[in-house]
């Protein structure tokens, strides 16, 4: 292995300079776990894995990672003094380290010389802590306050303990794996219980219903006998099942909103709804657009990653939202950072590219006050609001976005399960190299290009947990982090390639990585050819099939023709930006990975994406009875209206608004605060983000999860009119507006652990009536949604209930200036 | 017109505002804003040589990942050009030497900095000041008035008493490497922007007027040439009366107050530079 | 649907000097936040606000009925204004006061509230401010 020796930077502030950082994390501390320090320093260490010269250390030391008027710096030496205990907190391997990262990159400025893959920089930091603590207190501070467990490892060290000549070991977070890479067979010729044991030990949520249905595909003989002739293995390989799997997932195929759903209400009078999805939003536009005839706005609805609608005649605006909730809840800064970052790809990979104006944001938490125990394995609401702001933060602010709009909802009943939505607009030039913008196809013959990252075991569902043993060394999957500046850099390059006409289709690289990715774009050819083994690793020791479906971050698929492709390689190249030929897209019909040369995956496009059988959910309505209260028991109006103006969901939320630039880009003309002092709420925002005109977009959401206690029908409608009315008085026209939807649910179908599905499935149904309902009356077409449907929270005793939804106008008015 | 003034934004890594720049410096009267993505420099296709007004727009080197432009200044010190013997910061410091102009808006200001280009005193080109994190620790949006040094040498702030601008950062703070170097920049008049009252009269160190608990309440330094300047709040954000966050509600000129500092830098290089 | 377009008009014509809407806390929030955003103070009358039935104080300061905004029109501006919204369910509630604080006048005709501004706007920030 590795015969490297590691080595250590570590810069700390001087005497005299105040520690910002430091202090904070002492209140924190204090805070959140009651525990009261003297005091709180931090020191900052990179530990440099490769073989660097001494005068090459010290010039990375004293150039780029220090700051000579406020930090000193040592090799290989300690600075920490004068504490009781030390916790060093660094990242568990595989974990994303940005400023690992760029430190690599600094170094390979400095010296001129090029790092091995294997080689890299991590970052970690030392905390000092003084104050009367012991060990078991400092491993509480560290597990339950400093680090985060599933993507961050800690040492803790006294002060008679510490090397005061040496310091603590160089032990860079290196990524270990013997494996060799292989394509595994898998004989599905076995019994039903079998099949879901296979379905539930890889993690693949496939039901009876799925397992069965491929089991009868790859029995087929006339299967068999093409997949004979083209040199394929006759059982189902781990990287097909893994395809197929993520291809019919409830997240890629919207398996509830698609479902045949028996509905009954409060009077017994029974419906069939055939897909919640085309009955009530793809219908509601339908019949607007119609109803609208040439005053029609939309230009690309439900087929892209984010809805396109008409702008001014020179652009079209296109806008997505997206929720990010398990990821958040586990890791509160990564996910909602992956969340804000990963929502960024899908209006930038709309039609043929746009680029991004504004973000948005929502999110719902239990109270930060919260004091009550809680389950186990939950973060407290306090640490999960401070983790996802900060990562919206930097998600959107590094990447020169603005967040110009957005909501803090609390409710106790989100402890079990935060929600955090992103939205995201973009334009797009209304007509690109002779064609609209929005539209996009990839050709036989293109190239597939991945641009952007390397592909790790991010994201993937875990399998790994089950099949190889965990150990210090194993790369962390569940949690991913994003990197808005890889991201920047990937968007300058891409949008320069769009201008020059240089591809054919762009989508982004989300939920199930490649797999879907390139599985959608190749339906425009019907086939691809793609090479795993020419995909850029963070590591080595990937799986075929892990490659395929990876959810490794800040990647794009692109479709190149051939006599573009030295073009836009070249100029990747030059733009440090990392772009990769795959293969090619081809009319086969086959769904087909290689590896090595030996075929990973064989499968008919058609099967794959119209094999899924549809799902059958009942749902059932009854009306539950509130107590009304009386007035009798209510404070005076004075008071009422004190305790109103002070309650967490009205109260001044200017904290979060400030930490987010939402100035940048020069276009936001309707500031989130306002007012004479410039601190009073602003009900939306209007952008203006043409410097040449004055046309602009306001933007503003509704959301009224409480109403879902008493009808779901009439929290939809509420929220769709609150949703109306922010915008229009922030003077957005609605003669010119367009909608997205955006639900969060408990899970709704019945089962051992959802024994009211049927109601909660019956709350969907009347959610989506009113979204048909009200957005017919308004005129409001939706043009892209998102549906999160596993809200749910379980611990031994309780399931959090929580359902509610979200609409989101966005639109435009035509004069700005009046 | 026989010569044009030509500015140039540079692009890349994580700069954010490149075009309100651009746009800035057309509507000051530019007749060519380019904004130019570093590679291009440093491939060689595009030389410095070619502008008069060089700007280095706000944003996140690198996502500030080592502290705020720190991997960005080293990039630039040493990255080569291709096919020359010169680094970037060889063809910035000819550019200074040829008595154009630089100016640096918020990261670009810290960039300057950390390179050593401000406040360069007597020619000293390492970095002795710096611009760290903000005393409350955290990342704010939100305008402040400044008060313009009006013996400054500063040639983009001629004829202004005070201007209201956005600040939109986490790191800030500016400190000097001594008190000493802090009485020389007051002395030659180079702090030339300071965090003041809505009187653009009395300086102050109160948050949240001035917002980063900066030394001496400074917000914008100038090289004792008064061509090189940088600061922290952002002039390219109010260049029309939208911009400003109480538009709806005040009276104010069509123009914004940030544009100012490019038409004074515009009019400097017709008048000296063409 | 006809008030929100009217009130698109009312917008581009420029006779509105602000607007929020009613949403969570109903009146009496978007009225304390209009008054303390805006620096000035309001007089409300409350037997002005059109209601179902019989309702109380409380009742008609914080209900959260759908579809309703509040906005200030200068005095210059009143006319067109109503003559605008002619027919709609539109009322005048009061006015806008240079003395920076908020007056509610109860359905018995008696002052419910009165409150400074800055007491008001001092409630609202405090809850999240050290986040």
């Amino acid at each position: 292995m590795a015969s490297r020796t590691a080595s250590r930077i570590v810069v700390a502030l001087k005497d005299g300079v105040r520690d910002a950082r430091g202090e904070r994390v002492r209140r924190e501390i204090l805070e959140y776990l009651k525990i009261n320090l003297d005091s709180v320093r931090t020191i900052d260490i990179y530990t440099v894995d490769s073989d660097l010269s001494d005068d090459e250390l010290l010039a990375a030391a004293q150039g780029p990672f220090s700051d000579p008027v406020i930090q000193e710096f040592t090799v290989n030496q300690p600075l920490a003094e004068d504490f009781d205990l030390l916790i060093e907190v660094g990242f568990r391997p595989g974990v994303t380290d940005n400023a690992g990262r760029t430190a690599r990159e600094a170094i390979q400025y400095l010296t001129g010389r090029c790092f091995a893959d294997e080689e890299g920089v991590y970052t970690s930091v030392q905390y000092l802590l003084k104050g009367d603590l012991d060990k078991a207190t400092a491993e509480k501070i560290a597990a339950d306050f400093l680090a985060n467990g599933l993507i961050q490892r800690w040492s803790i060290v006294s002060r008679d303990e510490f090397d005061v000549t040496k310091g603590l070991p160089a032990q860079p977070p290196r990524v270990v794996s013997s494996a060799t890479p292989e394509i595994r067979e898998i004989d599905l010729e076995v019994s039903d219980k079998e099949l879901m044991q296979i379905s539930r030990d890889g993690m693949l949520a496939l039901n009876l219903e799925e397992m069965l249905e491929i089991k009868a595909f790859i029995a087929d003989p006339e299967v068999q006998k093409k997949r004979a002739a083209a040199g394929v293995t006759s059982q189902l390989t781990d990287a097909e099942l893994e395809a197929l799997a993520q291809t019919w997932s409830e997240h890629c195929k919207h398996k509830i909103f698609s479902a045949k759903i028996n509905y009954e209400d409060e009077t017994g009078k029974k419906e069939t709804i055939d897909s919640l999805f085309k009955t009530f939003i793809v219908g509601a536009t339908r019949d607007i657009r119609a109803a609208k005839g040439d005053k029609d706005i939309c230009l690309s609805v439900f087929k892209d990653n984010a809805g396109v609608i008409k702008f001014t005649d020179d652009w079209s605006m296109v806008y997505k939202v997206e929720t990010h909730n398990s990821p958040s809840a586990l890791d509160p800064y990564g996910g909602a950072l992956t969340g804000i970052v990963g929502c960024n790809r899908d209006p930038f990979g709309t039609g043929r590219g746009a680029r991004l104006i504004f973000n948005t944001d929502v999110f719902c938490f239990a109270s930060p006050f919260y004091d009550k125990p809680l389950p186990p394995r939950l973060l407290h609401p306090r640490r999960i609001f401070d983790g996802v702001v900060e990562g919206v933060e930097h998600g959107g602010n590094k990447s020169g976005i603005p967040t110009v709009n957005g909501s803090l909802v609390f409710d106790d009943r989100f402890a079990g399960k935060p929600l955090v939505y992103c939205g995201c607009a973009a334009l797009m030039p209304a007509q690109l190299h002779g064609r609209p913008g929005h539209e996009k196809k990839a050709q036989v013959g293109d190239h597939i290009v991945m641009v952007g990252g390397r592909v790790g075991k991010d994201g993937i569902h875990g399998a790994t947990f089950s099949s190889e043993e965990l150990n210090e060394d194993s790369p962390v999957t569940a949690v991913q982090i994003g990197d808005p500046i890889t991201q920047r850099r990937m968007f300058d390059f891409l949008l320069i390639t769009r201008d020059r006409g240089l591809y054919s289709a762009i989508t982004d690289n989300g939920a199930g990585g490649l797999s879907s990715s390139v599985g959608e774009m190749a339906e425009d050819t019907g086939g691809f050819e793609m090479h795993l083994d020419r995909i850029p690793l963070k590591y080595a020791g990937l799986q075929p099939w892990e490659i395929l479906i990876s959810e490794a971050q800040e990647r794009m698929t692109i479709a190149v023709p051939p006599e573009h492709l030295e073009e836009f390689l070249a100029l990747s190249r030059e733009m440090d930006v990392e772009s990769t030929d795959l293969g090619t897209f081809t009319d086969s019909g086959y769904y087909h990975c290689l590896y090595e040369g030996k075929s990973a995956t064989y499968l008919p496009m058609e099967f794959l994406h119209e094999g899924t059988p549809q799902m059958q959910i009942p749902a059932k309505w009854e009306i539950k009875t509130h107590t009304e209260p009386t007035v009798a028991d209510l404070p005076s109006a004075d008071e009422a209206l004190e305790t109103l103006l002070a309650s967490l969901n009205i109260c001044s939320k200017e904290c979060v608004v400030r930490r987010y630039d939402h100035e940048v880009q020069g276009a936001t003309v309707q500031k989130p605060l306002t007012g004479v002092d410039n601190d009073g709420p602003a009900d939306g925002s209007v952008v203006r983000p043409l410097f040449d005109s004055f046309a602009g977009i306001s933007t503003a959401h509704g959301i009224c999860p409480r109403y879902s206690d008493i009808d779901t029908y009439h929290m939809m409608a509420c929220a769709i009119d609150e949703s109306l009315r922010n915008y229009v008085s922030v003077g957005g026209n609605v003669d010119h507006v367009a909608g997205l939807d955006n639900f969060c649910w408990c899970d709704p179908v019945e089962s051992d652990r959802t024994p009211d599905g049927q109601y909660k499935a019956a709350q969907l149904v009347r959610a989506n009536k009113a979204l048909y309902d009200y957005c017919l009356a308004f005129g409001v077409p939706l043009i892209s949604g998102k549906d999160s449907m596993k809200n749910d929270y379980r611990c031994a005793n309780s399931i959090a209930p929580l359902s509610h939804s979200e609409s989101r106008p966005a639109g435009w008015f035509d004069r700005l200036v009046s | 017109m026989t010569q044009q003034v030509r500015a140039i934004v540079i692009s890349g890594n994580g700069t954010n505002c490149e075009r309100e720049v651009a746009n800035a410096c057309m509507l000051a009267g530019a007749d060519v804003a380019d904004i130019v993505h570093i590679s291009r420099l440093l491939a060689g296709e595009v030389n410095l040589n070619d502008y008069h007004f060089l700007n280095f727009a706000g944003g996140f080197l690198d996502g500030d990942d080592l502290g705020s432009a720190k991997a960005g200044a080293n990039r630039l010190r040493h990255a080569q050009v291709a096919n020359s013997e010169q680094t970037l910061a060889d063809q910035i410091l000819e550019f200074v030497a040829s008595g154009k102009l630089v100016m640096g808006v918020c990261n670009g200001f810290q960039l300057m900095v950390k390179m050593g280009l401000l406040p360069a005193l007597d020619g000293d080109q390492r970095q002795n000041t710096t611009l760290t994190f903000n005393d409350g620790g955290r990342f704010e949006d939100r305008w402040t008035y400044l008060k313009v040094d009006t013996d400054s040498p500063c040639v983009f702030t001629r004829g202004l008493e005070g201007i209201y601008l956005p600040v939109r950062h986490g790191e800030g703070k500016f400190v000097t490497e001594s008190d000493t170097l802090l009485q020389q920049l007051e002395d030659h008049h180079l702090s030339v922007l300071k965090y003041c009252e809505a009187d653009y009269q009395n300086i102050t160190m109160e948050y949240p007027l001035n917002p980063n608990g900066s030394t001496a309440a400074v917000a914008g330094l100038c090289d004792q040439t008064g061509r090189i300047f940088g600061l922290m709040p952002h002039p390219e954000a109010y260049v029309h009366r939208t911009h400003h966050p109480r538009w709806t509600r005040e009276e104010l000129p069509e123009e914004g107050m940030g544009l100012w500092l490019y038409k004074n830098a515009i009019t400097f290089i017709r008048e000296n530079l063409l | 649907m006809l008030r929100y377009r009217t009130l698109n008009r009312a917008q581009q014509a420029g006779l509105i000097a602000s607007c929020h809407d009613l949403s969570d806390g109903g009146l009496g929030v978007a009225a304390a936040e209009t008054a303390f955003a805006g620096g000035f103070g309001a007089q409300i009358d409350l037997r002005k606000v059109r209601c179902q039935g019989d309702l109380t104080d409380i009742e008609v300061l914080y209900s959260e009925s759908q579809s309703r905004l509040l906005v200030t029109v200068s005095e210059e501006n009143a006319a067109e204004f109503e003559k605008l919204f002619a027919g709609q369910q539109v009322s005048l509630l009061g006015e806008v006061t240079v003395e920076p604080s908020l007056q509610v006048i109860g359905m018995e005709g008696t002052v419910i509230i009165d409150r400074e501004n800055s007491v008001l706007k001092e409630v609202w920030q405090a809850p999240l401010r050290e986040m």
